[in-house]
């Protein structure tokens, strides 16, 4: 076992599962750029869980029912309550597929990804599509490019909805003119600020209601709009504002769809993307405070190559910061936990219920409280509270597992990176419980 | 883990199920209750029964309460201040100890000297004697807590419940993590922030914490008194482990395991009066106090005993003295007293299992029972 080897499970990874360090072995940058193929990311069990088709469907069954009087109250409720039931099902694929997968390395930036493209359980149809729209739209397309990624996030239902592009109606377009509605700033906001490049990009409030018209149209089928295509992506030119947009100075003629398709790509092209993305990627995987070297390095290859994120990971893997020794970075709840579940097993770091885990960590899967995501700074993430929290359920996990021996388990799941004091006050530690619940609240074991 | 009815929650809940309660307690008067008590991390037996030696002093003075404060009992102990409880019960002749009592273990590795203590066999045994226990009576067991210990382990049935929520951990486990944050800054600046914002004169937390020991053994008594409740039960209480500065660490310890012992009375009620509760560690504490102003893994420990149905009043067993050539290895007090022994005693007199059972299941290759633990 080498510490490169370590770095690449515990850093790069998800944290290592018994056997894991030997098998990354002898070329850990191979053996995780090995895992960064569209395999990985068809051995997720979607074929278990409900498309966002069947899901859009079946809700909006649910609502005419609902709106023609034919459904009972007891209906209803039984139907609200599949929102809930698909979120669980979807947490607890998540979670096992976190625990289990060899490569846990593309499920790293699968999660990264779907973080940086928010879809959060806000309402009832968000909660009911977030995981689809995790699986569908970014499990499949992080290899790819940047430009692909972001359409692919930007135009599902899932982030149509989210991020209330189903509400904007163009106000001159012939559904505005006849319903008297109009804009939905939001999608074009989050997507200038959040998604691609940012407020340095010196952008107006002409900018973000120009690209707001431009994405009118691009809405989900149901019964009123797009019948035969239910619960899909669809353009539908009533909705849409009519004209030439002009989008941080470059001009879209009058179009249809793909008018907002090209201000999108265009967006996913610019310097202050790239370091944008650059810099969020160094940030998650290397340092709070990521090296300026290493920042305009990935920089320069997301332009270079037109935003190839395969490219941006290689870029990563091969500088020298990516195997330095420091744990720089604190793991999230999210981290936390998945990375336990690699050491031990779900059943003892979940007790079966990982909802009562997460909301207790305070980072319910799909639960993000913006659109920004979830904070990739320690700073954010160990506040006393939480670090008690940390605590109280690391001490809930020792008990549970008492009679594992927590030096062995810290020893395969850090492997060079476990430090001589962590296993010292395991092996110190006056029961069973307190050793395991130590090892886990080990500085070792809560940075990577 | 087996969940617990929905009767059961009330009554932990304090709410009052629909049965009288005597009608409750009807079907099960006069049944034995057994409860033993796991006191993790090694309880300094030295400073919760002190012996009136003159030995004590020299090694250990500064660790101990002043002496015009121990709790006295005139039969060369006092009490630690801590248990004013534990004290009068020993008056009414509901509470008895017995000193330097150990298991055959004389190694230092907590964990091993846990699992000895709770399989009362050759190491890699993988079941416990009080599961072998309830197997000999035929009847279900209930631990409080997360999950079963080892003594309870086996293939007599055990029904474990724990409280639903995250509960708060000990200070020492909080001290060890300090220590091993040295190096963080950002960790041990933020779990020092945590322990501040929970300090016993600062806030609710820390009382909470206080109450976990009493929690537990409350629950636990609760659930035995029921109507159909277990007669059989154990409960880990975790924190004992005093290397460092142990003195006013180990007066919350006791004073909390003092307010336990009163909560699982009370809980127990009328049940009391047929109870047996044993009490003790993996092993004892050094004689000396070491360099650090706490005291080390050492050999023999104290048991404490108590309940209705013991022979309390009474300091029980050999007691080898303090005197330098007294001391195991130099260092601990000696092992005057087998365990096993006791807990044989009280298995015998108590739930009145055979000789049989006793010798060659639940204990195998011990040796005689303690006599007279139990009163009669």
């Amino acid at each position: 076992m080498t510490l490169e080897a370590a770095i690449a499970c515990t850093r790069f990874g998800l944290g290592a599962r018994t056997g894991e360090i030997d098998a990354a072995g002898a070329d850990p940058e191979q053996w995780l750029l090995d895992q960064l193929t569209p395999a990985s990311a068809e051995r997720f069990p979607n074929d278990r869980l409900k498309s966002t088709k069947d899901l859009v469907t079946t809700l909006q069954d649910a609502m005419r029912q609902r709106r023609s009087g034919t459904a009972s109250e007891e209906e209803i409720k039984a139907f609200r309550r599949t929102n809930r039931q698909t979120l669980i099902s979807e947490v607890t694929a998540r979670v096992t597929f976190g625990a289990m997968t060899p490569a846990a390395f593309h499920e790293r930036l699968v999660r990264f990804w779907s973080n940086h493209f928010t879809v959060a359980t806000r309402n009832p149809v968000t909660t009911r599509l977030a995981g689809a729209y995790e699986r569908e739209a970014i499990r499949p397309n992080i290899l790819g490019s940047f430009e692909t990624l972001a359409a692919r996030a930007v135009f599902h239902p899932g982030m149509l909805s989210f991020l209330d592009n189903i509400q904007s109606i163009g106000p001159t377009s012939r559904a505005g003119k006849r319903r008297g509605r109009g804009l939905n700033e939001n999608l074009a906001r989050e997507i200038l600020e959040l998604h691609t490049v940012t407020p340095a990009a010196g952008y107006t409030q002409d900018d973000v209601t120009e690209f707001a018209k431009a994405l009118t149209g691009w809405t989900v089928g149901s019964q009123r709009l797009g019948r035969d295509r239910i619960g899909e992506t669809i353009f539908e030119p009533r909705l849409h504002e009519p004209g030439a947009r002009r989008v941080l100075g470059k001009r879209y003629g009058d179009g249809d769809g793909d008018q907002a398709r090209e201000i999108l790509r265009d967006l996913t092209r610019r310097p202050e993307t790239a370091e944008h993305i650059a810099r969020k990627l160094a940030r998650h995987i290397i340092s709070d405070t990521p090296p300026a070297t290493l920042v305009e390095r990935l920089k320069s290859t997301f332009l270079e190559t037109g935003g190839d994120l395969s490219a941006l990971y290689k870029t990563l893997l091969t500088s020298p910061a990516a195997w330095a020794p420091e744990r720089a970075k604190l793991k999230t709840p999210d981290e936390l936990v998945t990375s336990a579940a690699r050491m031990l097993d779900v059943r003892t770091v979940f007790a079966g219920d990982p909802g009562a885990v997460f909301e207790g960590l305070a980072q319910r899967p799909f639960g993000a409280p913006s659109p920004e995501g979830w904070s990739d700074l320690a700073e954010d993430w160990i506040t006393p509270d939480a670090l008690t929290k940390r605590l109280e359920w690391a001490n809930r996990v020792g008990e549970r597992a008492a009679d594992t021996d927590a030096r062995d388990l810290l020893r395969s799941a850090l492997g060079e990176r476990a430090s001589d004091a962590a296993l010292q006050a395991v092996s110190r530690a006056e029961s069973g419980a307190q050793a395991l619940t130590i090892a886990l609240m080990s500085p070792d074991f809560q940075r990577r | 883990m087996n969940r617990i009815s929905r009767r059961k929650l009330l009554g932990l809940l304090g709410v009052s199920a629909t049965a009288p309660i005597w009608l409750a307690h009807a079907a099960e008067a006069g049944q034995k209750k057994f409860v033993f008590v796991i006191l993790r991390g090694a309880l300094d037996g030295l400073a919760a029964l002190i012996p009136d030696d003159p030995e004590t002093e020299a090694l250990r003075g500064a660790l101990l309460p002043n002496r015009s404060e121990r709790l006295d009992f005139g039969n060369g102990f006092r009490l630690h201040p801590a248990l004013g409880s534990l004290r009068d019960l020993y008056v009414s002749g509901e509470a008895a100890f017995v000193h330097a009592a150990a298991t055959p273990f004389r190694e230092r590795s907590h964990f091993d000297g846990q699992d000895r203590l709770e399989t009362l066999a050759p190491p890699g045994a993988r079941d416990g004697w009080l599961n072998r226990t309830l197997a000999a009576l035929g009847t279900e067991g209930l631990a409080v807590g997360v999950s079963v210990p080892l003594a309870f382990r086996g293939e007599a049935p055990v029904r474990n419940w724990s409280p639903p929520v995250f509960a708060p951990v000990s200070e020492d486990l909080e001290a060890r993590l300090m220590d091993l944050y040295a190096g963080d800054t950002l960790l041990s600046e933020t779990l020092a922030a945590a322990m501040a914002a929970t300090d016993p004169d600062m806030g609710q937390t820390r009382r909470g914490r206080n109450q976990v020991y009493a929690q537990t053994l409350g629950a636990l008594g609760r659930l035995m008194a029921e109507d159909g409740g277990a007669n059989v039960a154990m409960a880990s209480l975790d924190g004992w482990d005093t290397h460092a500065n142990q003195t006013g660490m180990l007066n919350n310890r006791l004073a909390a395991l003092d307010d336990a012992i009163t909560a699982l009375k009370d809980a127990l009620g009328s049940d009391w009066s047929n109870t047996c509760v044993v009490m003790c560690s993996e092993f004892g504490r050094t004689a000396a106090a070491n360099g650090t102003r706490g005291t080390d893994h050492g050999t023999g420990g104290l048991m404490i005993l108590t309940g209705g149905a013991v022979a309390g009043g009474k300091v029980h067993g050999d007691w080898p003295g303090l005197k330098r050539n007294a001391l195991y290895d130099g260092r601990d007090l000696a092992p005057a007293n087998d365990v096993a022994a006791v807990l044989k005693g009280l298995l015998r007199d108590h739930l009145g299992l055979s000789k049989s059972a006793l010798d060659q299941t639940i204990l195998p290759g011990s040796g005689r029972p303690m006599d007279g633990l139990i009163s009669t």
